[in-house]
């Protein structure tokens, strides 16, 4: 994985040496609440409800086990010993103070990490594949790009004052597992009919209260061009995205407002007139880079590794979380394995710092010290050999960390919502853990098969609700919660967005909402091998809402 | 048309904690049952001017008025929002959040 | 009124704003963007706002010896886009950021092109010159590359290590 050179850890000093001083200049009364907000937004700190939240950056979901044991660190030293792994692949910490930022902030500059723009209105950390690097279906790494685009976003001179947040993800694997259309510059790479590589760009896609799928806003653009082209669509976007109102302030609604055409016209005029070599990375500089990502030296294994096979034979538990949680490597004998951060009942995606020490031991004996965060609030270990599967999967169990239940009902996704969050209008994760004690029996799990639930406290989606095969949305009616329901959604290559069954229930009638909406895909499914999805897309949405509704419409 | 007055007390978040805090008598007090209460928009004007001087002052940042009810004498928020910001802890029954606020 | 300076410190301010239709005076004048048309007068400026397509100057460039660009706040980044936009049209003249901006953002105005900033008497009295200066100081290295080079850049600098 990428690490610092000299240039690169002066830079992430003088930013918390800055960032130490705007704290005390804030403390002063030089700077007050309004110009401070923003400054400590760009370094990841926002005031939630009870507390501050300090958001770090985990660029494109790679970190190291020494990164992971600093962050296990931090949450016992400054904050309440857990931390949270959030649908961008960053992880938050709930409880630390003002004045301890800054220290909180060295400590991750030493083990070369930031919290530079986890937030605010500017690019935020670019996005990625989980698989990155280890996919049989992946093009080429797309984290060289994601680490190019991290430099050339930090503190750009021109974008850091955006009329709103700036998400990027880049995918480079025939399936889509980075949630590519729903950025607002969702990059894939691309073959040309010439076999070049390259990038097709879309834009405009989004979640939050008008989600809408990127548009293509370039069939083929040329890997040079990469970071010129970036900078003519985002300054199209500073000149002319809305700044009137915050709920129309993102790239989505100037695309739609302008037509994709009109943009990608202003676009390319802009782009014609731009110094590109100026703006390029070079491409030495882009080899640099990417040398950083070649594959990890992995010893050569036979396919097969007998010890595996017999552990598959005497532990039923193994070999489920085998068939569940593990995906194909591109080097034989090799397995890389999802460690699910949704044990029944739990809060998804958070993990105490013991569990993050023990996530670090393992990928340090058995993945070549490196460790995934997904977009589904998960872990994943890149690179764990047949042979050393036993060990972690045992090691994961001693730390309530192997439930097999990637990509099932119980692999939840839920922001913090109202526990936490000072903008949500109802909770979350405690929905989460009551639909996940519901499904905790492994057997209906897997008889359910794959149905991504995703939940959000409020109309911002950071849940991701609107592409959650079934997706839970929690507002605010009169002082009371209330959550509305939509189906079909779906993050993929095939990505669409959720349909709403009608109106919300109540806090306690979640639970057993979701088990109708089950049981009724249960009754309607062609197979035991159509999935949710597939039977929603098949029928449609009337058999469900009659689940829902029939007593009393 | 100006909404039916409900009894009030200022918020805010503590500016180096940021905790949430309440404007009690003479200070900005933690437990909610401390709070001033405004039971008249006159009480509500002057308990928000003193909340502003707060906030200039840099102690607290974020002030907003709260509606409460007094049924058990002490202010108690309406919402379930501010029920939860007042009770100083997450409502997550289970896991690390769980665990630790209680030790906390 | 408000207070001007560049990277090297403070400056006197020879400009004289003119608003709206008011007489010009002798020496040098910023005028409002629809008045330019109609003066003829040395040495000129112009004033205009961050919704301003910048092409529209161009033809004027031989006589505008500076723009001066509005930000209506400091969270409002368009001028940055603006500033970019003038000198990649051409604009060899004097750029100046008006309005309430940051120190924190000094190193980013220059870099988008700006010489000077001029800031209202309240944003001056809580962040004096000496806070822009030692922003700057500050900030010392940049993974862009900015036009006159308030941080340094890393892309230059790893090149001149590889040579
Ligand atoms: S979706 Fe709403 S409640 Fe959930 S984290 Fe985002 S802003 Fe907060």
């Amino acid at each position: 994985m990428y690490r610092y050179d000299e240039f690169d850890a002066r830079f992430v000093k003088a930013r918390v040496a800055e960032f130490r001083d705007q704290v005390e200049r804030r403390l002063t009364g030089s700077l007050t609440e309004d110009e401070f907000k923003p400054l400590r937004l760009m370094n990841g700190l926002y005031l939630q409800l009870h507390a501050y939240m300090l958001r770090v950056a985990i660029p494109y979901g790679t970190i190291s086990s020494r990164q992971m044991r600093m962050l296990a660190e931090i949450a016992e030293r400054w904050d309440r010993g857990y931390g949270h792994f959030t649908t961008r692949q960053n992880i938050q910490f709930n409880w630390p103070k003002l004045r301890d930022v800054p220290d909180i902030l060295d400590a991750l500059a030493s083990v070369e990490m930031h919290a530079i723009q986890t937030s605010g209105n500017c690019i935020r950390n670019t996005t990625s594949d989980p698989l990155a690097g280890v996919a049989p279906d992946e093009i080429e790494d797309p984290r060289v790009t994601c680490e190019v685009i991290r430099q050339w976003s930090s503190l750009h001179p021109e974008f850091t004052f955006l009329g709103r947040k700036f998400k990027i993800a880049v995918s480079a694997a025939e399936e889509d597992r980075a949630a590519v259309a729903t950025h607002d510059i969702g990059l894939y790479i691309v073959r040309n009919d010439a076999g070049e590589v390259g990038y097709r760009v879309l834009v405009g896609g989004g979640q939050g209260r008008t989600p809408m799928l990127a548009r293509e806003l370039r069939a083929f653009l040329p890997k040079a061009d990469l970071l010129p082209y970036l900078e003519a669509a985002l300054r199209i976007y500073n000149l002319h995205g809305r700044r009137d109102n915050k709920f129309k302030a993102r790239i989505k609604i100037l695309v739609h407002e302008l037509g994709i055409e009109e943009y990608r016209r202003q676009v390319e005029a802009e782009f014609a007139r731009i110094d590109r070599d100026a703006i390029a990375a070079p491409a030495e500089e882009v080899s640099r880079i990417a040398a950083y990502f070649a594959p990890p030296d992995l010893p050569v294994r036979p396919a097969e590794d007998a010890a595996f096979e017999r552990a598959l034979k005497t532990d039923p538990a193994f070999a489920a979380w085998v068939a569940q949680n593990t995906h194909d490597h591109r080097a034989q004998g090799y397995r890389a394995v999802t460690v699910s951060l949704k044990p029944v009942g739990g809060v998804p995606g958070d993990a105490t710092a013991e569990q993050m020490r023990v996530l670090a031991d393992l990928a340090e004996r058995h993945s070549a010290s490196e460790l995934r965060v997904t977009h589904e609030q998960n872990i994943v270990l890149p690179h764990v050999a047949l042979a050393g599967l036993y060990k972690v999967f045992r090691g994961l169990a001693g730390a309530g960390l192997d439930a097999p239940n990637r990509g099932l009902v119980t692999d939840i996704i839920a922001c913090p919502g109202l526990d936490y969050c000072a903008l949500a209008t109802a909770r979350s994760i405690p929905v989460a853990q009551a639909i996940s004690r519901r499904f905790a029996d492994p057997r209906r799990q897997a008889e359910i098969g794959p149905l991504s639930i995703k939940i959000s406290g409020c109309i911002n989606a950071c849940g991701h609700h609107h592409v959650g095969h079934i997706g839970i949305l929690g507002i605010d009616k009169a002082g009371v919660e209330s959550y509305q329901i939509t189906l079909g959604g779906h993050a993929g290559a095939d990505a669409s967005l959720g349909e709403r069954t009608g109106p919300g229930f109540a806090y306690e009638e979640v639970p057993g909402v979701i088990e109708r909406l089950v049981e009724r895909y249960l009754e309607l499914r062609s197979s035991r091998r159509e999935t949710f999805l597939q039977t929603y897309r098949r029928v449609g949405m009337e058999p469900f809402r009659e689940a829902l509704y029939e007593p009393a419409l | 048309m100006a909404k039916a007055f409900t009894t009030t007390v200022f918020a805010a978040n503590d500016l180096i904690g940021g905790d949430s805090v309440y404007l009690g008598a003479d200070a900005w007090v933690r437990d909610i049952s401390m709070a001033e209460v405004a039971g008249d928009p006159a009480e509500a004007e002057a308990l928000a001017a003193r909340a502003a001087l707060g906030e200039r002052a840099n102690i607290v940042v974020g002030v907003y008025a709260v509606d409460v009810s007094l049924a058990d004498g002490t202010p108690w928020p309406v919402t379930r929002r501010e029920q939860i910001k007042a009770s100083r802890s997450t409502t997550i029954p289970v896991g690390p959040a769980a665990r630790l606020d209680v030790a906390a | 009124m408000s207070l001007l300076f560049d990277r090297d410190g403070e400056l006197a301010n020879p400009w004289n704003r003119i608003e709206g239709d008011a007489p010009l005076p002798d020496g040098a004048v910023i005028v409002d963007l629809e008045r330019l048309g109609s003066v003829d007068h040395a040495p000129l400026g112009v004033h205009i706002p961050n919704n301003t397509d910048p092409a529209l100057l161009v033809g004027d460039f031989g006589r505008i010896a500076l723009i001066s660009v509005g930000f209506p706040g400091f969270s409002d980044g368009r001028g940055f886009s603006i500033g970019r936009q003038l000198r990649a049209l051409g604009f060899a003249g004097r750029l100046r950021a008006s309005g309430p901006v940051i120190v924190d953002q000094f190193a980013y105005l220059l870099e988008c092109g700006f010489d000077e900033v001029e800031i209202p008497d309240a944003v001056a009295e809580r962040q004096p010159l000496e806070l822009w200066r030692a922003a700057l100081a500050r900030a010392e290295h940049a993974y862009q590359r900015g036009r006159q080079g308030a941080r340094s850049s890393i892309l230059d600098a790893r090149r001149a290590r590889n040579a």
